[in-house]
């Protein structure tokens, strides 16, 4: 079936696809610059009151406002701050005189480091305890374990974090209750920022393996006399398995931006606190770098899930 | 019903566990240097600069790394000479100061202090490309000073080196509290050269003073590590290492009672509960700060355009209620704008009376029979936002009414200026140099109000604002110690008891921790800590 005309109709169509949605995301970033320049021009608050805090002479505040551009017209502070980003220069914060590229990328490495533990944290507890849920399915541990993931899903991840804290850092004097100085830090702001992540993950898992486990194949393998760990492992699990990448897509964004409750809680310096003290004294290019970044993470991962659907689904390409 | 018991069990041994557990958790082990562990948030301690900031975290931590011309003693703040062997010697005329120092000081890098090292300082600290801060501490009064500021030099001419160890200070007119200005930490004396090798690099990955500590490693707002400087001109300090750690104020106090810290601040509002532990309250410590809060009107504005409208908020605020009562005696009612243990001080002065009445009448005479209605721009800063709700109830018994707006720190610096359209805020207001001249001057002098909505704007009240102007521009003449105090008592009295352009309302203070193990660390009366003096047992 099928020819090399037809084989390069099809490439065409996802080819044109994905310039058509990158397109998109170029626009979708300009947009939230333009927007995040605007609202930080037009709310109250201005940084060079802030850090002239006392009695500033009319010529500083002049000399300041020139040295930071703010004297000159909106529109040309917006394309220039546009065209040094292209450029990869994304000024330097106003009140530590440091790049803001450096403090972006030092804060996100510890983000994406946390983020990512969480992450990976959160898929294999959903998919242990949810798979157990299942094959124990009405006996007690699985109601425990549907306990332990309502609790995840509902109680706060600050919540959560504070007593781990005071449980396993305070009282029993077994991690430590803050920073990130021994990989023993990592441990429980991983499982504070992972555990609604892992709690919804748990009940899908739970459902769908419930579901898997009275299909046609499995109950074929069983009676072939495949052992029982060998049907859950081989063939319930990988039905199963499926969730996590649907989820991923949305939770790989929530737990990167949720991770700013926690840097603070832990004392952690990622992303999510350098954006929030910037807010706090309208360190301007500091939020404009930090929204930069995380509306490129979002478009980014947006983009890639859109582009995923469409191998997957031709449909969406026609469409 | 089975499984719920069951697990009600499971959590109650799990919680028992964690008792047993905790009573036997090992103490860690003493290392064989001594080191003074800090927890405190460090999200301002981006850069060690202490030239680009106006925080007291970076203040107080420079301070440990490089020494002033003069300093302030941590128990009284009493000034003395630092890196200056003597105090300067002031010409007739107050115009000129000599200054003579130490020899044989080393900075950090090993090199040698000298008059150049000071002219170097005082030239960044008003170069426009450092982007200081903090310039208005001495900008009017050095000579040449401005021109700095505008570019129009690139050293400030009232500065003259006379030999490596002596130079000479002009003044543009007689300052009594210049001196004092000398041991401000943004005028802590660096090294020339390490400052000139280091380029973009200095406050990020260097910076070299002569104090008793030197930097082992810096990362950035999360942790700064400093060890004592064996050459420091006062011999070296008992501790070995003092480590920073950032950490929010309920962490640290975990941390804290976990034995990992030595040092933490504890917000006023817990402070009854570790007080009343007996196995931590003996860590609580306390002090009490050379600084003052208080609610300042926009006189330029309606209502406090009107004196008596001012008056009546004095009349309606209830300081022992406040201070007593909502802070259980943390605070103490503030009878001065001016704190206790700065000159103009006078003790004798009653806490303002709290009369709900006499409010009313003073409302009434105003225009304001039927209640008075505004709002106040709220620094949204827990402790801030907690002392205006109780003022807010208070009020509402002389029939005032006040609305509050919460404003993150950005917008309220904002708001705060004469234009910004508030009608009232809070200030706290903390001694940079200790001198009345910081609460009369920089307050209220003409000059100001474009910063402040209570400094005095000659468009609104000429009058008012020449005399006050004169008067505070003589008071920096004053040299004679009793003259001063009473000249600054006086005028303060006019101010808040006769002209009310502001309510004091207390003198802050705030409660802190520290080890058992742990001597000679203070939380000194200026707002900030000093660790230098730290000694482990």
């Amino acid at each position: 079936m099928g020819g090399p005309s037809q084989f390069f109709r099809k490439d065409l169509t996802m080819l044109k696809y994905i310039v058509k949605r990158c397109g998109q995301a170029f626009i979708v970033l300009i947009g939230v610059t333009l927007v995040t320049f605007l609202l930080l021009n037009v709310i109250p608050g201005d940084p060079v009151a802030v850090m002239l805090d006392k009695n500033a002479s009319p010529q500083a505040v002049e000399n300041l406002r020139h040295e930071w551009g703010l004297d000159q017209p909106l529109p040309v502070q917006y394309v220039n701050f546009v065209l040094d980003a292209l450029r990869g220069d994304l000024g330097n914060s106003y009140f530590e005189k440091m790049p803001v590229l450096d403090m972006l990328v030092s804060g996100l490495k510890t983000t994406l480091k946390l983020g990512g533990l969480a992450f990976v944290f959160s898929a294999v507890a959903g998919l242990f305890c949810g798979t157990i849920a299942a094959v124990f399915h009405g006996k007690w541990i699985d109601h425990f374990m549907m306990i332990l993931a309502m609790l995840g899903i509902s109680l706060p991840v600050f919540w959560i974090a504070i007593v781990f804290q005071i449980i396993f850092g305070l009282q029993l004097g077994l991690l430590p209750i803050s920073g990130l100085k021994s990989w023993t830090g990592y441990i429980l702001p991983t499982i504070a920022l992972g555990s609604t992540y892992a709690g919804s993950m748990a009940r899908l898992v739970r459902t769908n393996v419930l579901e898997a486990i009275s299909q046609d194949y499995v109950k074929t393998a069983r009676s072939k006399g495949v052992r029982e760990w060998a049907v859950i492992l081989k063939h319930v699990m990988r039905n199963a398995a499926i969730p996590i990448v649907t989820l991923s897509g949305t939770q790989i964004k929530s737990i990167l931006t949720g991770s700013m409750i926690i840097e603070t809680i832990f004392s952690i310096s990622g992303i999510g606190k350098i954006a929030i003290n910037a807010i706090m004294v309208r360190d301007i290019p500091v939020i404009q770098g930090t929204v930069l970044y995380t509306a490129a993470l979002f478009v980014l991962i947006n983009l890639c899930i859109d582009l995923l659907y469409g191998v997957i689904d031709p449909r969406v390409r026609v469409e | 019903m089975k499984t719920t018991k069951r697990l009600l069990a499971m959590f109650l041994s799990g919680t028992m566990a964690a008792g047993i557990f905790g009573a036997m958790s090992p103490v860690m082990a003493a290392e064989d240097e001594t080191t003074l562990r800090v927890g405190i948030a460090l999200d301002v301690l981006g850069n060690m600069d202490v030239m680009i900031t106006s925080q007291n975290t970076v203040f107080q931590i420079s301070d440990t790394i490089t020494d002033t011309l003069m300093a302030k003693k941590e128990e009284d703040l009493e000034l003395y000479p630092q890196l200056l062997a003597d105090f300067p010697e002031v010409s007739e005329d107050g115009l000129t100061y000599t200054c003579k120092l130490r020899e044989g000081v080393k900075f950090h890098d090993g090199t040698e202090l000298t008059a150049d090292d000071v002219i170097f300082t005082f030239n960044r600290f008003f170069n426009p490309a450092t982007e200081s801060n903090m310039v208005w501490l001495c900008d009017d009064v050095i000579k040449g000073a401005y021109e700095v500021e505008d570019g129009s030099a690139t050293e400030v001419s009232g500065i003259q080196k006379v030999d490596d160890y002596t130079f000479t200070i002009e003044l543009n007119y007689p300052f009594s509290a210049f001196t004092s200005i000398l041991a401000a930490s943004p005028l802590g004396i660096i090294s020339q050269e390490a400052c000139e090798a280091a380029g973009d690099a200095w406050g990020l990955e260097t910076y070299v003073g002569c104090g008793s500590y030197q930097v082992e490693s810096f990362t950035p707002k999360e942790e700064i590590v400093l060890t004592k400087f064996e050459d420091y001109w006062d011999g070296a300090k008992t501790t070995d290492k003092i480590v920073i750690t950032n950490m929010d104020e309920s962490t640290a106090l975990m941390e804290f009672e976990a034995g990992n810290i030595d040092v933490c601040s504890l917000p006023t509002s817990l402070a009854p509960g570790y007080l009343n532990d007996p196995d931590l309250a003996d860590n609580v410590k306390y002090q009490e700060f050379m600084g003052i809060w208080a609610l300042h009107f926009n006189m330029a504005i309606e209502p406090f355009d009107n004196v008596l409208v001012r008056e009546a908020i004095a009349y309606a605020i209830d300081l022992d209620s406040l201070c007593n009562g909502y802070y259980e005696g943390a605070h103490t009612p503030a009878n001065s704008l001016i704190p206790k243990g700065i000159p103009g001080y006078n003790e004798s002065n009653p806490v303002h009376e709290y009369n709900p009445e006499k409010a009313k009448e003073l409302l009434a005479e105003a225009g304001y029979e039927d209640g008075l209605t505004f709002t106040a721009a709220v620094k949204n800063t827990d402790e801030i936002v907690e002392c205006f709700q109780v003022l807010q109830a208070q009020l509402e018994e002389s029939n005032i009414h006040m609305e509050l707006e919460l404003c993150d720190p950005g917008s309220w610096a904002e708001k705060r200026k004469q234009d910004g359209g508030t009608q009232m805020y809070m200030i706290t207001w903390y001694a940079d140099y200790v001198d009345p001249d910081m609460y009369l001057y920089l307050l209220y002098h003409s000059s100001v109000s474009d910063n402040f909505a209570n400094g005095f704007s000659s468009e609104f009240n000429a009058e008012d604002s020449a005399w006050y102007d004169e008067q505070v521009e003589s008071g920096r003449l004053i040299t004679d110690p009793e003259e001063k105090a009473t000249f600054y008592s006086d005028l303060e009295r006019w101010l808040t008891t006769e002209y009310y352009a502001e309510v004091p309302l207390f003198c802050a203070s705030e409660y802190y921790m520290v080890a058992d193990n742990v001597e000679g660390v203070i939380y000194k009366s200026d707002f900030l800590y000093s660790y230098e003096n730290a000694v482990i047992k």
